[in-house]
């Protein structure tokens, strides 16, 4: 009968075969684990820092190459010292068509950091643009390290609104992990006292320059309700550094990997203290293909891999399991692992397994120019931006009539550089000469909106379309609707409206083409619930109908807020591993 | 020069519109020697002349280093043949076609046959025709001259700020205290 549930999972020939498995003493000793970790990630970091720090012998399941701290060949080399002055030539971009769409991630110096499309396929139902990153670490790597709190305006929008389920947390349950996890990360930033986007734990925050100072003063001027701050960022600006990693030298070659640390990674971070411990396996190349259940204990009890080099198949046991393989590739991994307890994939009692897919909008706003500060510069490449909290449907006064939800600015000033060519002169000494200056300080606010979870936005596993490992390529089905369509009119009139009463010139509307996923905040599709019915994970992120399976990444969001989610990916891990530790100590897992 | 980079060649020169003597002369020669002496990538040394007059005039040596200081022509030669796509490649030969087109145009001679004020001239020409068309082969040009310039280690290190490890970053202050605007990263 066990025999028969695994060869559910390989439907055609082409598909990877795993052997049954005996749990029963006959598990070769270095395959068991009291927990195995999928995902070296943002959340997966946390998950095997928690869960080894606690005593626990973790096994690391990566599928990527092993990229040691430090270990960034790119990191100190100038743009004359690689080809094409850094740029991708139309032949690299060839392996990149999708990847390359943010713009802002790829070039020579972090090109590898980044899948290629030509390996990595998948389906776009509707345009969907699926940006990974597949290596240790993955993409806390090249994230973009913004870092705030959700708060009970979030929470507990779901209910108020009578929008699919509820939370089953409020930000209390979280905010004892907000503090846990931004005091070992180091995260910059500026108390601003707002109730929709807490404080946090900070360090110093990073400056404003001239013309965010001043469009921050003719804010505060303006309007009574809203501000404009530093953006709050995972870099550290202690002096002397902190946690054994160095402070900020505002370099911006943030992508390429630090060497200074200065930017929370699992690698510069919770991968070496995981190491520490003494606990840690780590297994590269590995691609989880489903969890095994077993049907007499009703528990999950380990993983299949794909060794991603020579496609062997193995084996690893343990008590209790953390999917961190990021939002997609989780819920794929769930809907793989079938039995006949789980028809629909591990989990999906609900329906709701790789539904509700949401991202945050953006690529929308305004910039200005301004005529003054002429004198003045700025010393150092901030890795780091503006930032305008959330000041939409706050409370009833803010309340908007044509959509729900909220949104914030990010953005920031700065002085052109010799990319202008709005100059009298077209060329010549002149032309040349007034190149080598700075420009004039230009301005933008760039809006990132919230998605409301829907259930038509989902994906599901093709098995007509295998990749080179045999598992089933996703099909991924997600568009905005009416109320993103509708705040990002918003977005872009409260951006004009702001640069202009701020004194700037020539302000101008700015939009590209958004397509699901660019955001890489893509979450939703193991979501988080009270009611079994109607959700994958409880209140403390494990399956309802496995409990020693616990998700953390994007997979487990109820609803997806505006702030940037990483944070509290990494909060919820910590928290989920300190229950299921507890659980474990008290033998109910 | 291997086969591959001389195809390339042949297969960019069937690009054009030929039309007339001069600009066969201008595009005939694929002379492996010459090409090897001069540690030429792609561009004869018809194109290498054309491109470092073009290139110093957009971006001449004054105070600070001019096109030719920085190796401007040098880097685009080597970016032509390495980086470009096929496509690309024609793209650019057309432009060199160009300037020499407009040249032949208004004097009846290729561009580095007439004098530095009749070649200002036509780069004022060219420069009014494009306007703020980004696509105009005048345009084109000079998007590649300034960033071939601005990406060198010379104007990088020596006319630009060159601060690969500035420290906390400081958000308002004078001009004098930092340098000059910063080089790219």
């Amino acid at each position: 009968m066990a025999y028969a549930e695994y060869f559910l999972t390989s439907i055609i020939s082409r598909a990877p075969h795993f052997c049954p498995m005996n749990i029963n003493g006959k598990a070769k000793k270095e395959n068991q684990f009291d927990a195995i970790v999928i995902g070296s990630g943002i959340s997966g970091g946390w998950a095997i820092k928690e869960l080894t720090e606690k005593g626990l012998k973790v096994l690391l399941l990566e599928r990527g190459r092993m990229i040691k701290h430090g270990d960034y060949p790119m990191s100190n080399l100038d743009k004359w010292e690689v080809p094409n002055r850094g740029k991708l030539s139309s032949e690299d971009l060839k392996d990149y068509k999708i990847q390359s769409k943010p713009g802002y991630n790829m070039d020579q110096f972090t090109k590898d950091f980044w899948v290629k499309d030509t390996e990595h396929p998948y389906n776009q139902i509707k345009p969907f643009d699926w940006i990974r990153g597949y290596q240790m670490g993955g993409r806390s790597l090249v994230w973009g390290r913004q870092t705030y709190r959700l708060s009970d305006l979030d929470f507990e929008a779901n209910a108020k609104e009578g929008i699919t389920i509820d939370w089953p947390i409020r930000y209390k349950d979280l905010a004892p992990w907000y503090d846990h996890v931004e005091s070992y990360i180091g995260v910059s930033g500026q108390k601003e006292g707002l109730a929709q986007v807490p404080d946090g734990v900070f360090q110093k925050p990073m400056e404003l320059n001239c013309i965010e100072k001043h469009v921050k003063e003719r804010i505060a001027k303006n309007y009574s309700d809203r501000l404009l701050t530093i953006g709050r960022v995972a870099h550290i600006t202690k002096e002397g550094g902190h946690m054994g990693r160095g402070t900020c030298m505002t370099r911006n070659r943030c992508m390429r990997g630090c060497p200074l640390g200065a930017y929370f990674s699992s690698n510069a971070s919770t991968i070496p203290a995981a190491e520490k411990t003494g606990n840690l396996t780590i297994r590269p190349f590995s691609i989880a293909h489903s969890i095994i259940f077993d049907s007499e204990s009703q528990k999950a009890v380990g993983v299949n891999i794909i060794d991603s080099e020579n496609k062997s198949t193995l084996q690893f046991y343990s008590k209790i399991i953390f999917l961190n393989a990021s939002t997609l590739n989780s819920a794929a991994i769930l809907l793989n692992s079938k039995s006949s307890r789980f028809p629909n994939g591990m989990g999906n009692d609900s329906g709701q397994l790789g539904h509700n897919i949401m991202d945050h909008h953006f690529l929308i706003g305004a910039t200005g120019r301004y005529d003054g500060y002429k004198e003045m510069y700025y010393k150092g490449r901030r890795p780091n931006g503006i930032y305008v909290p959330r000041f939409r449907n706050i409370d009833s006064r803010t309340k908007q009539k044509e959509f729900l939800r909220g949104y914030q600015y990010q953005g920031g000033g700065k002085r052109e550089s010799w990319w202008r060519t709005s100059e009298e002169e077209k060329f010549g000494a002149k032309f040349k000469d007034r190149l080598i200056e700075p420009g004039d300080w230009t301005m933008s606010l760039h809006g990132f909106g919230e998605c409301l979870p829907y259930h038509d936005n989902k994906m599901s596993l093709n098995y007509n379309k295998p990749d080179e490992w045999g598992l089933p390529t996703l099909d991924l089905d997600v568009e905005w609707k009416d109320n993103e369509k509708a705040m990002r009119k918003d977005m872009e009139q409260q951006a004009i409206e702001m640069l202009e009463s701020s004194g700037l010139k020539d302000v101008q509307r700015f939009e590209f083409p958004c397509v699901p996923g660019l955001g890489i905040h893509e979450m939703g599709t193991a979501r988080m619930g009270n009611d079994p019915k109607h959700s994958v994970l409880n209140k403390w992120n494990q399956i309802h109908a496995v409990k020693n399976v616990f998700l953390t990444d994007g997979s487990c969001m109820t609803s997806s807020a505006c702030q940037n989610p990483s944070l509290s990916y990494m909060a919820l891990t910590a928290r989920a591993v300190d229950h299921a530790v507890k659980e474990l100590n008290k033998r109910n897992l | 020069m291997d086969r591959r980079k001389l195809l390339k060649i042949t297969s960019a020169s069937l690009g054009f519109a030929l039309s007339g003597g001069a600009l066969t002369a201008f595009m005939s020669t694929c002379n492996s020697d010459t090409i090897k002496k001069n540690n030429n990538n792609i561009l004869t040394i018809d194109q290498l002349d054309l491109v470092r007059s073009l290139s110093e005039i957009i971006l001449p040596a004054t105070d600070s280093p001019g096109a030719e200081d920085a190796k401007v022509t040098a880097y685009i030669d080597l970016a032509v043949a390495e980086y470009f796509s096929v496509s690309e490649q024609n793209d650019f030969f057309k432009i060199l076609e160009y300037f020499n087109g407009q040249s032949l145009k208004l004097f009846d001679l290729t561009f580095q046959k007439i004098s530095v004020e009749k070649q200002n001239k036509v780069m004022h020409i060219a420069a009014k025709e494009a306007a703020e068309n980004k696509k105009h082969p005048f345009s084109q040009f000079r998007a590649l001259v300034i960033s071939a310039y601005f990406t060198s280690e010379l104007v990088s290190t020596k006319v630009l700020n060159y601060d690969p490890v500035p420290g906390p970053y400081q958000g308002c202050l004078p001009i004098e205290d930092v340098g000059n605007m910063n080089s790219a990263i």
